[in-house]
């Protein structure tokens, strides 16, 4: 039996009374989470961000645009596209400004302002990655996560960059790609080769990540993954040489360790 | 004796009438041949009478000596008048040494030789009925104890079988209860394998279920 909003409303009350907040604290947590999830992913929706707030109830994102702290931009391909967003926001200075007013040094990011520079083709691959991501989180599945800007800090050489990293409660690591157009060739084996010395042991580093979900919308790309990363499977490693020429170098296997480390899942 | 001095005089007296010349005398040398024939005759029948009185008196120490011979076994078979007789003669100076004493002497050695024969032999039958006893129950003794032996050295074997068969049955348990903790090893290694698959699919399954997120 659903529950109507006045009791909605009385259960929150409780709640926010059991941990010693008041309804204007909790408003300024949710304002802040929902501005801080733009600056960690650079830009977002305006439905994903009225999503942060937990409920079914929108209008965040439109207030936040009105009090200066989001600046809406419309998408080149919106509303043409069932999958993509007509509007992306961004953090406006004074947005940007209230965000790092909270950041620690190591957790500061170089924030890109301009909404021109949102990459227009990652569209729908980065809100995929944005929605799970704050499912999950709201869902109370994992604890925490990062994104690639934040990720991109750390990355070494070599290591595969995921598009999103997700830390579960039991604080595994989960790496997570969102595969929408194939790969072959060259950037298929450094795909799979990266992500293999991710989930390996080298020397005294321990595995960066704990498991890769690889999630795509092709079957075929599904089962050109999975057979990629099957223990075994032969993977060419590439060089460049002085014409910037990429030729093979040599050849290496899928290592027996990673049979069940990488996951892959179609989605509709 | 006295017959060869008979004899004597009868051959001087044939001597004498020859000498004196035989004629006109022969008839009184006849009467006196015909009574010296008739003292010979008497002569001779005393002869005769002594010598029967010497056999019988010979019989009868013969008669004593062998009824004596027989130490009164056989002395109500001797009449008294025989034994005295011969007791008589036998004092006279008869040896007695005539075929009644050596039948009764033979009689008692043969009746003494078939005695002892006799009691030879009843010793020995009953000897041998003493010792028959013995030996039946030496051989049923050796008997026994062969059986006994037998029965003890089945025993023995038995033993040794049964000792046998409980070290066997020992070792048996022994590699049963190695087997036993390997297999219980085997067991927690496998436990732990399960649990540690259990943990990975739990994990995965989770991990899945993040992917739901994007649905």
């Amino acid at each position: 039996m659903a529950k109507t909003g006045t009791e909605r409303l009385a259960e929150l009350r409780a709640e926010l009374k059991a941990e010693g907040k008041n309804t204007r604290q909790m408003g300024r947590e949710r304002i802040y989470f929902a501005l801080d999830w733009v600056y960690r992913w650079g830009w977002s929706s305006p439905s994903v961000v009225d999503m942060t707030t937990g409920a079914s109830r929108r209008g965040l994102c439109a207030k936040l645009v009105r009090a200066g702290l989001l600046t809406e931009t419309k998408t080149a391909a919106g509303k043409i596209l069932e999958d993509l967003p007509s509007k992306v926001v961004t953090l406006s200075e004074e947005g940007l400004a209230y965000v790092e007013k909270y950041k620690e040094d190591q957790e500061l990011i170089d924030y890109q302002l301009n909404p021109y520079k949102v990459n227009q083709a990652l569209l729908r691959h980065d809100l995929l990655s944005q929605k799970a991501t704050l499912k999950n989180l709201l869902e109370g599945k994992i604890q925490e996560f990062r994104t690639p800007r934040e990720l991109a800090a750390k990355s070494q050489a070599s290591v595969k960059q995921p598009d999103v990293l997700w830390v579960n409660e039991a604080g595994r690591r989960i790496a997570v790609e969102v595969e929408l157009s194939a790969k072959f060739g060259r950037k298929l084996d450094d795909f799979v080769w990266s992500i293999v010395l991710s989930l390996s042991q080298a020397g005294d580093r321990p595995p960066l990540f704990d498991r890769c979900m690889i999630v795509t919308d092709s079957e075929a790309i599904a089962r050109r993954y999975m057979a990629a990363f099957k223990p075994g499977a032969t993977v060419n490693r590439w060089i460049k040489d002085n014409q910037s020429h990429f030729h093979i170098d040599r050849k290496e296997e899928v290592p027996e360790h990673i049979k069940g480390l990488v996951l892959c899942k179609k989605i509709d | 004796m006295q017959k060869n001095r008979l004899i004597r005089l009868a051959v001087a007296l044939v001597f004498s009438l020859l000498i004196a010349g035989c004629g006109e005398d022969k008839k009184e040398l006849q009467a006196q041949v015909e009574a010296q024939q008739d003292q010979i005759a008497q002569l001779q029948e005393k002869i005769d009478g002594l010598e029967q009185m010497h056999d019988e008196a010979n019989r009868a120490a013969s008669i004593y000596q062998g009824c004596m011979a027989l130490h009164g076994l056989l002395s109500q078979v001797c009449p008294e008048t025989a034994m005295i007789e011969g007791k008589a003669a036998v004092e006279d100076g008869y040896v007695g040494a005539g075929w009644q004493y050596w039948t009764a002497y033979s009689a008692k050695l043969f009746t003494f030789l078939i005695s002892a024969s006799l009691g030879t032999l009843a010793a020995l039958w009953l000897w041998l009925k003493w010792i028959e006893p013995s030996a039946e129950a030496s051989r049923n003794a050796r008997q026994t104890i062969a059986t006994a032996k037998q029965q003890a050295a089945a025993a023995k074997r038995e033993e040794d079988a049964a000792r046998s068969e409980k070290w066997q049955v020992e070792q048996e348990i022994a590699e049963a209860r190695h087997d036993l903790k390997q297999l219980h090893e085997q067991l927690d290694e496998l436990r732990d394998e399960l649990g540690e698959l259990e943990r990975e699919i739990e994990e995965k399954r989770k991990d899945l279920d993040l992917l739901g997120g994007f649905s």
